[in-house]
Formats: structure tokens, C-alpha cells, sequence
């Protein structure tokens, strides 16, 4: 393009300032408040200064622009490297881009940017509702590019503002239809590595989830949380929900109010030795991104994902946390035997107790170590004091210094950490290596997916002894005070009843889960091994990824080709709907008796049907300008211009003919 | 014809002046040949297209009344060749002679050199002076003696001839027909138009008493305008629907060739243009087709229509919208 760039007209400008906004609100859900305020505000300004047919701004003031927005950035992160100071650096830098948009080039460039701090705030969030949420940007930012367009400025402007953007809009989507079978191939032929190529620098803490310390009222949290933890898909039937214990950190270490995570090292190599009994359990799971190294798997898995370590407490963990919707696979044995022989050091560790903290619970220990006669009785006298004289509640009184004793002989009510503390304490007080697991018991069986559901809700700690001869025991004290809380989950143990859970809502929250699953399935977890499942039916085992991105350039080109073949024929093409309009036009006429022959053109048939008179007067004075217009249409252009295809063709609908009576 | 057509795009092809002066000349050519109104229309469009007429039907049907009432309207230098059976090409193109005072040959000028030739009864020269016409006709030029003369502009033949099984004729063969743009036949008149015939006065003094309608200049400006009448995308659709029918006719041995094709879309155009429109329509196309078509397809052996069945038959089967 030679000369100077067109200034924008109003219209124009509040299009790409529309694009800006999406783009900028887009980012609102993770930003600082601060930060998304003051964007908002600076379109706003933009588009009001723009209103009043403000002058370009002197330069001073985008210094202090950028000066203020440096602050706030340093102060609310103490960096601009990582994700999120890195989209609030974008979206700052957008919004300020739109107070010196004022030529149809400043506007491309800012369009351009909007598309990419657009595309940046998927990596925050690659839900199915947010990615719709983003495609209504993108139908924005492409309206606003066609908009841009030379021919769409001269278009006549329609009356109301709502049905003025329509076109646009409409235009912008036909676009987006357009590219979407583009879009499916790079989707599907784009090679893709089994693990991203690069990765945002995690933000930890950021999500709530199991975490490996436990204090109390962290798990609290997570009971409230509805959210979903992870999705199951079991390869054979489900195991019976008691069994449902998804293992997680293990907790050994206690200083008196927290219990602390404990590297135990690697679990020895031959893990089949190590464990022994029934069949084993083959399940896939997608986990939510919880930004931490944990992965779950029922008690106790044998078969591991890949970079991924099992620790000696059979708790898995993965070299990177997860920060992303991430999928593996794993096998279980719900009869398990591990670590028959105890080592010195973990004998102490799952022995140790903080010296000078809940001395009567450990007085209780050691009581029931003197006065009974075996471990065994021993756990069962714990838990027949749990069953005795406890209540299961999520809202559980304050505990003070002494929080298990506290908890033991003071208030008696309480969740499941409280359960898992206390049992723990007790235990080794009476000497017997004990330790909390975390992690989430259940989940809920969607029927219409044939999935496991696994919420936050389903947060879960219960406690492990160790048997002589017979390894590690799984125990579950709040199962003692309140079975339903293994039965049917927290949320049913607190509120009693299960009709709770019934009703049309439930059915509705199912389908809207097994979308999301599909979402997460099908497309979020998309990668390379997914990929060549895909193309196996083809008959390619095994692919290059230059021979995908041949597949690629050779399906894109073809429908490049294509798309130039349909443009080149499209100016012909327009009759077609010229075409049918007439063909209804005559075809209304030869229901009131007036048929058009195959071989008679319009002239002809128009002079017939005025001589004939088959019509009202009303009537037939529209036909025949009807059959004007189509003349002019269709013969007096060299092609037909669509707009009045669109208006013959709805005037036509609107015919109603009435014979002359 | 006369429709009123709102809003179309096509400009009105022709300033009024000019436009009143085209429906004088024609209203005065269908004062003299009387119930002939499309022939005298396709013979005003086989002008403005640029083309030349042949006329064939009986004798005595009018066929040198209208030839004689187009040379008056139009003001158009006018000769008439008597087609005989000895007309020899130089009887016709002209000769080279010698002259003493100049010692060199001198080309005199036949009666070819006109604007308006009316070549009666082409059809009882021999196929040698038959030849000479059409080869002037197909390029504006004759040669003689080494020499190539230029025929004056416009340049417009007006043939007439009987119908071929008549005694003492030599049929034009199918390749020199082509270089007519139109053929038309005439026809007995019917009842009114022939009573009135009977009444008036004799043509010969009709004609007599035509005052020319339109000058060099303006038919020369109405052919430049029948060029730019504008012919849409669909309407070319149609033309190539027929031209297709009639190769894959299966009573046709012989279809249209492109240039029959270019040849209905030029006097399409100039229909258009006789209507007063600045596009064509298929109703032009469809006027002019029986006109343009009839004398270039050949029948199939075994099919016993006739040519102008034929071409009837492809207007009726081509369907157009």
C-alpha cells in the first residue's frame, strides 16, 4: 500500500477497541485485579478520547502510562518473567496500544497483538468453557479485521446499531467456518511430541489440591471445593467403592501441628515381589493440573506412567509438577504386601513423636500397649473409641497447642485429618509404626460417561500401620465414626441424607462433566501417542513427524487449492441462489395456475401473465416488478451483486399471491 | 416491444435523438413491407450487428420490397445486382481497363462498390460468381488485377433467393451460407396485411416517395452502441446451452459453430439495442436464434425435419430462466 494509512472512522475504532476488550478480559480470571482495572479503564478512556474526536496524545503521557503500569507489574510481582506477570505485561501494553490507534495500520498492529495475549490466556486455562469463551474473542477480532476492510467502510450503514453489526459479525464467522476444516488439519497432522516442547514456569500454590503437609484445616478447603481432581476410566468394571482409596503423599513427619511429607527413596525394583494377592486393576487417569508433582492411583499401584517415581511409600510422584490436564495410565493390586521387613530408619520415623505435645494421647498409647494384649486389639480399641464417642462434621471446633489431645478428650468432632492425626498419635504412642496417607476416597460414577468422577471434595486422609509379617495396613478411622463418609462421600457423611444428592440437577452436572471429559480426552490431551492411534486405522503404524508435516502441507494445500477453485467460481456460483428465489417466484406463480414453460424467459412469461391477468391487481403489479427486478438482476449485470439477490429473494418469501376472484 | 425494466444497471444504450431516428426508420420500412415486423426487425438488427441478410422465400412475396424500403431508409449508397446465370465476378467486383491516355489499366469500380449491395436472386448465378459476392462479403475487400480495393463502410449485402427446388438454381453451398449472418424468409402475408396490400398503391411508388431516416454517421454510431450492449454472465450461459443442444441434437449432423455462436450474441445485441435496452435478454437471443441458426445446422440423414424445425426444436428443449 502506498501513501499514508486512512484514519479510522468511529466505527472502525470501536470494532478494534471491542477485540481489545475480549482480549484483555480474556485474561481477567488470573489477573490482579489492579491490573485488569486499570486495562478496562484504559479502553474506556481510549474509546471516549476517540469519541470526542481527541487529537493524537503527547508523548509524556504514554511515558507515564508505561511508568505506572512498571509499578504496579513490580510490585504485584517482583518480575515480568512467567506467565502470569508476562500476560499482565501483555494486556497493559494492549490496552495502551488502543490510546494511539488512530490509522487503519496502528489498528492491524493492534489486532494483531490482541490475537496474541488472546492466544496467551490459553495457557491458563484450556477448559471447554473458557476455550468458547475465547472463539467469541476470536470472532470479535476477526470482525474488527473485516471491518478494516476498504469496501466495509463504504457499506451503507443500517438503521439500528445492533443490526448494523451483524454483517460483520456474520461475515466474521462464515470466516471462521470457513478455516475451521484448516484448523482440523494442522489439529490432527501438526506433529506432536509425547511432552510439550516448552513449558510456562509453574505457579505453585496457585491451585488448590493435596498438598504434602498436612496442618489443621487444610484439608478443609478441599472438602468445599467442587471442583474436579481427576477422571477415571477403568478398563474393566470399577472395584467396589470401599476399595476406591486413591493414594497420594504419605505423611510421616509430625512436629506437633504439622505432618510433613518424608523422601523415603525409590521403592525397590522388584515391586511385584513386594506386593503379592489378587488380580490387578487397569485404569487410565486425566488429571486436572494441580501444580503439583503428585499423581494418584488406587492403593497400591504396581504398573507406573513414565517420569514418574513410586516411592518406597508407594506414593507416586512425577519429575515435573503438573501444570497441565495430564493423562496416564496405571495398574493396581487392591490386596496388597509391602514393606514386610521395616528398616531401622522408618521404623523410627513412623515411631517418632514431638516431644512435649499431646502427652494424654500418648499416655492413652501406652496404656493400651500395657493393658492389651496384641496390636491388633489395639487398633480395635482405637477405633471403638472413634465409633463410641465421635462425630463426623466439616465444621469442627478451634483446637489449641495440643491439638490431638484436644481433639481426643475435648471436642470429639471432627473430619477425616483430625481422625488420621489422632490415630496416628495414639498408634505410636502404643508403639506401632504408624503414618497419615493422603490423597481421595471415591469419587462419583458418572453413568453416562462410564467414568469416575474424582472432586477436591473427595479429599481424603486415613491412616497406615505396620504388622509385623505383614506390612503395611491401610486403617480408616473416620470409617469407624461414619461409614457413609466412605460410602457415599463428605459431603453425604455431613448432610445425612442421600436424597441430596437426587434430583435433575445431578443428571445435568453429569452430562456437563462427561463434556468435559471428552474436551480433556479428545482434544486438551491430544499428543503424539494419541496421534498415532489415530492414523493406525489408516494403515500407517508407525509415522515420522516429517512425514505428518507432509500429510500437513499436502492436506492444506489441497484445500488451498480448493478454496482459490470455489473463489474463482464463486462469481458464478452467486446465481445459484438467484436462481432459486425465481425458481420459488415461479413456482408460487404455477400454484395459482399461471406455470412458467422450461424454455419461456422472464420478458415473455412476465408479458403472459399481465395479458393473462391471473392475479388481484395488488398482486399483480408486485409480480411484475418482481420480474423487473430479476431482470435487472440477472441479465442487465454482468453477475448478479448479492445484496440484491438477498432482497429479491426475501421479497419473494414475502409474496403472497391471491388469484382474481 | 416496449417494457419498462426499473432498476437495472446497464446505462440506456442510445441518446433519444438517435433512438427516435432507429424507430422512424424502422416504423417506415414496416409502412412499405406490410405485417412483417420481426423480419423487418431482424433485418434492422442483421444491419446493426454488422452482419448481411439473406432472404429466401418465393418470388413475389416482397423480398426486393423490403431490400428496396431498407436502401431508402437507410441513406446509404445503394446498388442492385441482378444475379443471372452468365454474370460473370468482374460483372460484379468491376474490371481493369486499359486507358490510352494514361497508358495503364484503370480499375473501374463493379456495383459491388456500395454501402448497401442488394444482390437479387444469388442463387441462379454459377457458384464462380456466387464466390465473388461472398468472399467481398467475408472481407470487406475485393482484389483485382494484383490490386486489393477497399469496400466502403458500412458495407452491408442484402441477398435475396428463391427456395432450392425451384428450377434453374444453384444451391449456395452450406459453407458460403455461414457467411450470411441472418437468412430470413418472408412468408405470404396474412389476411389483413395482404388486403391492405391489395388497396394501397403500388409499392414501387411507396418506395419511391422514402425519405432516408438515418445517415452514415448515425448507422455507424448505432453499430458502435450495439457492441457495447451489455450481455451478462447468465445469458452467456444460455447462448452456450444452445450451442451445445444442436451439436449433441440427435437429428443434427451438423451444430453451430463458435462463430454461429458469436453471431447470435451480435444480433442478440442488436435486438437488445432495437428495444431501446442497454442488455440483452433471452428473449433477443431466442428472436434471433431460428434466424441465425436455421440455414448453419445440417439435418441428420435419416431425420426428415427441416431446418427450421430444427432450430425451433432447440429453442423449445433449451430451458432458460
Amino acid at each position: 500500500m502506498s501513501g499514508p494509512s486512512p484514519i479510522l472512522t468511529m466505527r472502525q475504532f470501536s470494532w478494534v477497541g471491542a477485540a481489545v476488550l475480549a482480549a484483555v478480559l480474556a485474561h481477567a480470571p488470573h489477573l490482579p485485579a489492579i491490573i485488569t482495572a486499570l486495562a478496562l479503564a484504559l479502553v474506556a478512556a481510549s474509546w471516549l478520547h476517540r469519541r470526542r474526536g481527541g487529537s493524537a496524545l503527547p508523548g509524556w503521557i504514554k511515558l507515564v502510562l508505561i511508568a505506572v503500569f512498571a509499578l504496579v507489574l513490580i510490585v504485584q510481582y517482583r518480575s515480568v518473567i512467567g506467565r502470569e506477570p508476562g500476560s499482565a505485561l501483555a494486556c497493559a501494553m494492549l490496552a495502551s496500544k488502543l490510546l494511539e490507534t488512530r490509522t487503519r495500520r496502528d489498528a492491524l498492529a493492534a489486532i494483531c497483538f490482541a490475537s496474541f495475549t488472546l492466544m496467551s490466556a490459553l495457557l491458563f486455562d484450556t477448559s471447554l468453557a473458557f476455550t468458547l469463551a475465547t472463539f467469541a474473542g476470536v470472532v470479535l477480532l476477526l470482525a474488527a479485521l473485516r471491518e478494516l476492510e476498504p469496501q466495509a467502510v463504504t457499506a451503507p450503514k443500517p438503521a439500528s446499531s445492533l443490526r448494523a453489526c451483524w454483517p460483520t459479525l456474520r461475515a466474521s464467522l462464515i470466516s471462521l467456518a470457513i478455516a475451521a476444516p484448516l484448523a482440523l488439519c494442522g489439529f490432527l497432522f501438526i506433529p506432536r511430541l509425547d511432552s510439550p516442547l516448552w513449558r510456562t514456569p509453574a505457579d505453585a500454590g496457585a491451585r488448590t489440591g493435596i498438598s504434602d503437609t498436612m496442618s489443621p484445616g487444610s484439608v478443609q478447603n478441599l472438602l468445599l471445593d467442587d471442583s474436579a481432581a481427576f477422571r477415571v476410566d477403568f478398563d474393566g468394571t470399577p472395584p467396589p467403592r470401599a476399595q476406591l482409596y486413591w493414594r497420594g503423599p504419605v505423611l510421616t513427619d509430625f512436629d506437633g501441628e504439622t505432618w510433613r511429607r518424608r523422601e523415603t527413596g525409590i521403592a525397590p525394583p522388584d515391586a511385584r515381589e513386594a506386593t503379592a494377592g489378587s488380580a490387578a486393576i487397569g485404569y487410565a487417569i486425566t488429571l486436572e493440573a494441580s501444580d503439583k508433582p503428585w499423581l494418584f492411583a488406587l492403593d497400591v499401584p504396581v504398573d507406573i506412567p513414565a517420569e514418574t517415581q513410586r516411592g518406597r511409600d508407594m506414593s507416586l510422584v512425577r519429575r515435573r509438577p503438573v501444570t497441565e490436564l495430564f493423562r496416564y495410565r496405571a495398574r493396581s493390586l487392591p490386596d496388597y504386601r509391602f514393606d514386610r521387613d521395616l528398616s531401622a530408619d522408618l521404623r523410627a520415623a513412623t515411631l517418632a513423636l514431638p516431644g512435649g505435645f499431646n502427652p494424654r494421647s500418648v499416655e492413652q498409647g501406652r496404656s493400651w500397649r500395657r493393658e492389651l494384649p496384641d496390636d491388633d486389639a489395639i487398633v480395635r480399641a482405637a477405633l471403638d473409641l472413634f465409633h463410641d464417642a465421635f462425630f463426623y462434621t466439616l465444621s469442627p471446633p478451634p483446637l489449641g497447642r495440643d491439638s490431638v489431645d484436644d481433639f481426643l478428650f475435648g471436642t470429639k468432632r471432627g473430619f477425616c485429618e483430625h481422625f488420621a492425626a489422632a490415630f496416628v498419635v495414639l498408634m505410636r504412642g502404643a508403639g506401632i509404626p504408624a503414618r497419615v496417607v493422603t490423597g481421595y476416597q471415591g469419587g462419583y460414577f458418572n453413568p453416562v460417561g462410564d467414568y469416575l468422577l474424582v472432586r477436591q471434595s473427595d479429599a481424603h486422609a486415613w491412616a497406615e500401620v505396620w504388622r509385623a509379617g505383614r506390612g503395611w495396613m491401610r486403617v480408616d478411622p473416620t470409617a469407624a465414626v461414619s461409614p457413609t463418609r466412605v460410602e457415599f462421600g463428605a459431603q453425604a457423611a455431613t448432610l445425612g441424607e442421600r436424597t441430596w444428592y437426587r434430583g435433575w440437577w445431578l443428571a445435568t452436572r453429569n452430562r456437563i462433566d462427561l463434556v468435559n471429559h471428552a474436551w480433556n480426552n479428545l482434544v486438551v490431551q491430544f499428543n503424539g501417542q494419541r496421534q498415532r492411534a489415530l492414523l493406525r486405522p489408516l494403515g500407517i503404524d508407525h509415522i515420522e513427524p516429517d512425514t505428518l508435516l507432509w500429510l500437513l502441507i499436502g492436506a492444506s494445500g489441497l484445500m488451498l487449492v480448493a478454496a482459490t477453485l470455489w473463489a474463482m467460481r464463486t462469481s458464478r456460483r452467486r446465481a445459484a441462489p438467484l436462481d432459486a428465489a425465481y425458481d420459488a417466484l415461479c413456482g408460487k406463480l404455477a400454484r395459482v395456475g399461471a406455470p412458467r414453460s422450461d424454455n419461456e424467459g422472464p420478458l415473455t412469461y412476465a408479458r403472459r401473465l399481465r395479458v393473462a391477468q391471473p392475479l388481484s391487481q395488488r398482486c399483480a403489479s408486485e409480480v411484475q416488478r418482481l420480474f423487473a427486478d430479476y431482470v435487472g438482476l440477472r441479465y442487465a449485470r454482468a453477475f448478479p451483486p448479492m445484496e440484491g439477490i438477498v432482497e429479491f429473494a426475501r421479497r419473494v418469501r414475502r409474496l403472497r399471491l391471491e388469484t382474481r376472484s | 416491444m416496449s417494457v419498462s425494466l426499473a432498476t437495472t444497471a446497464a446505462a440506456p444504450p442510445l441518446d433519444s435523438g438517435l433512438h427516435r431516428a432507429l424507430d422512424d426508420a424502422v416504423a417506415q420500412v414496416n409502412g412499405v413491407v406490410l405485417g412483417k415486423a420481426a423480419q423487418v426487425q431482424l433485418a434492422f438488427a442483421c444491419f446493426l450487428a454488422g452482419g448481411h441478410l439473406l432472404i429466401e422465400d418465393l418470388p413475389g412475396v416482397g423480398k426486393t420490397t423490403l431490400a428496396h424500403a431498407l436502401a431508402a431508409t437507410l441513406d446509404l449508397s445503394f446498388s442492385r445486382i441482378q444475379f443471372t446465370a452468365d454474370l460473370l465476378p468482374s460483372d460484379i467486383i468491376g474490371v481493369g481497363i486499359y486507358e490510352r491516355g494514361d497508358g495503364a489499366f484503370k480499375f473501374h469500380p463493379g456495383p459491388l462498390f456500395a454501402q448497401l449491395v442488394l444482390a437479387d436472386e444469388i442463387n441462379r448465378a454459377t457458384p464462380k460468381a456466387q464466390s465473388a459476392l461472398l468472399e467481398a462479403m467475408a472481407e470487406h475487400q475485393v482484389t483485382a488485377d494484383g490490386t486489393t480495393h477497399a469496400l466502403p463502410e458500412p458495407f452491408f449485402v442484402v441477398a435475396t433467393q428463391n427456395p432450392l427446388d425451384l428450377a434453374g438454381t444453384f444451391a449456395l453451398p452450406d459453407s458460403q451460407l455461414d457467411r450470411f449472418m441472418l437468412r430470413i424468409g418472408l412468408d405470404y402475408p396474412d389476411r389483413d396485411a395482404e388486403r391492405a396490400l391489395l388497396t394501397a398503391s403500388d409499392r414501387r411508388e411507396l418506395i419511391a416517395r422514402l425519405v432516408p431516416r438515418l445517415d452514415t454517421t448515425q448507422a455507424v454510431e448505432l453499430r458502435a452502441a450495439a457492441t457495447r450492449v451489455l450481455v451478462s454472465a447468465a445469458l452467456i450461459d444460455y447462448v452456450q446451452a444452445l450451442l451445445g443442444a444442436s451439436r449433441s441434437h440427435a437429428q443434427i449432423r451438423v451444430g453451430l459453430s463458435p462463430r454461429a455462436g458469436l453471431a447470435l450474441l451480435q444480433a442478440a445485441r442488436a435486438h437488445a439495442l432495437l428495444d431501446g435496452r442497454g442488455y440483452c435478454l433471452p428473449e433477443d437471443v431466442q428472436a434471433v436464434f431460428a434466424a441465425i441458426a436455421a440455414h448453419r445446422l445440417i439435418p441428420a440423414a435419416a431425420s426428415g425435419a427441416t431446418r427450421e424445425d430444427l432450430a425451433r426444436r432447440l429453442l423449445e428443449q433449451v430451458a432458460v430462466r
